[in-house]
């Protein structure tokens, strides 16, 4: 390039247009992914396959976290920042960020408590729209999460006894260019599957049921809805294998000699009286998928067992 | 009735699994339940 020359290149695009136009839908759900997260039309594993998969991870931070049955959609997208000039005319410096908020109500206050642990934390979400075209960053070919300027989810409205219900919003801001120029998009209904049926996992929490010093006695208690597996799945969860206990003094593991399920209770015994606090942990994700039970992940407990 | 998890069992022994198990499930004949798992050899079976 020599002195006094611009690099002033023209841009032409083809504006034919085939039989085919991908008019996204509205917007009906998202899947949280980590950064590294992409899905590969060509891979080996079919896209229901790989987002199942991820959705079961059992690696929290290598997992996708799916939010489905978005209500309605309040666009606050930023509009176009414009310079006019003296002598006339427009140019525009910014075109904007989307600012895109979600109003879910299934899952309510609990989900909305769980996604609220996102909030200000860098997010990748790849949408999904109302004809299940799932979308997101192209890169290489593959599709990616766009990356969001900011991941919000405010505490709910509440209902003024009239009108409306209490209200839960996801908010999602983000630059323009993730969802045009680089879009990346997915149609799952060509591929025979509906992405609600990605499903996230419930949690579980593993509660007290009057141990003592002879035997963890316990509730696995899933989700908000308050399920109790050993009920549900009274004759899966009493499997040696899916059971873990530690002393909690030192680390040290605890044999287990005995699971049990009776009457919703969960009863283990180690090999000897258990030290004054034992820590329980259910087997990991695709263990418990394993032996059927599925969508579920239990975070470990401390018990007093003296 | 408990899933029993055989090797940590016969590691403890008879006595201290029965002692244990009587406090947990105290309806359990978990004597029974072992003999039948591992029987005990007897005098005449040593002989042979």
């Amino acid at each position: 390039m020599s002195i006094n020359s611009l690099n002033c290149t023209d841009n032409f695009a083809n504006t034919g247009i085939g039989k085919c136009s991908f008019i996204p839908k509205h917007i009906v759900g998202e899947f949280i992914v980590p950064d590294d997260f992409e899905l590969d039309a060509d891979g080996v594993k079919s896209i229901k396959e790989q987002l199942q998969e991820a959705a079961e991870n059992d690696n929290p931070s290598e997992r996708i976290y799916p939010i489905h049955n978005f209500v309605e959609v309040e666009d606050n997208s930023e509009d176009p920042s414009e310079s006019t000039f003296g002598y006339g005319g427009i140019s525009i410096n910014n075109e904007g960020n989307y600012d895109l908020q979600f109003r879910f109500m299934k899952g309510g206050l609990c989900l909305s408590n769980q996604l609220r642990q996102y909030n200000n934390n860098s997010v990748r979400v790849i949408f999904i729209d109302a004809d299940g075209v799932i979308f997101g960053q192209r890169v290489d070919d593959k599709l990616k999460g766009v990356p969001l300027e900011l991941f919000f989810v405010p505490k709910f409205t509440i209902s003024d006894g009239d009108s409306e219900q209490a209200g839960f919003h996801v908010r999602n801001v983000f630059k323009p260019k993730y969802i045009n120029e680089q879009i990346a998009f997915i149609d799952t209904q060509a591929l025979g599957f509906d992405p609600e049926e990605i499903k996230g996992l419930e949690e579980v929490r593993l509660v007290d049921a009057g141990s003592d010093d002879t035997s963890v006695k316990l509730k696995p208690i899933a989700g908000c809805g308050g399920l109790n597996l050993a009920e549900v799945y009274e004759n899966d969860i009493d499997e040696v294998s899916l059971w873990t206990l530690t002393d909690a003094s030192d680390g040290s593991n605890v044999s287990i000699s005995t699971v049990s399920v009776s009457d919703g209770v969960v009863t283990i015994t180690g090999d000897n009286t258990l030290p004054s606090r034992t820590i329980v942990r259910l087997a990991k994700v695709s263990d418990l998928v394993s032996v059927g039970i599925i969508g579920y992940e239990a975070k470990p407990n401390t018990f007093k067992t003296e | 009735m408990p899933n029993f998890n055989w090797d940590v069992i016969q590691k403890m022994g008879k006595t201290k699994a029965v002692k244990l198990f009587k406090k947990v499930y105290p309806n359990l004949d978990f004597a029974k339940i072992y003999d039948e798992k591992f029987p005990p050899i007897s005098k005449s079976d040593e002989e042979e």
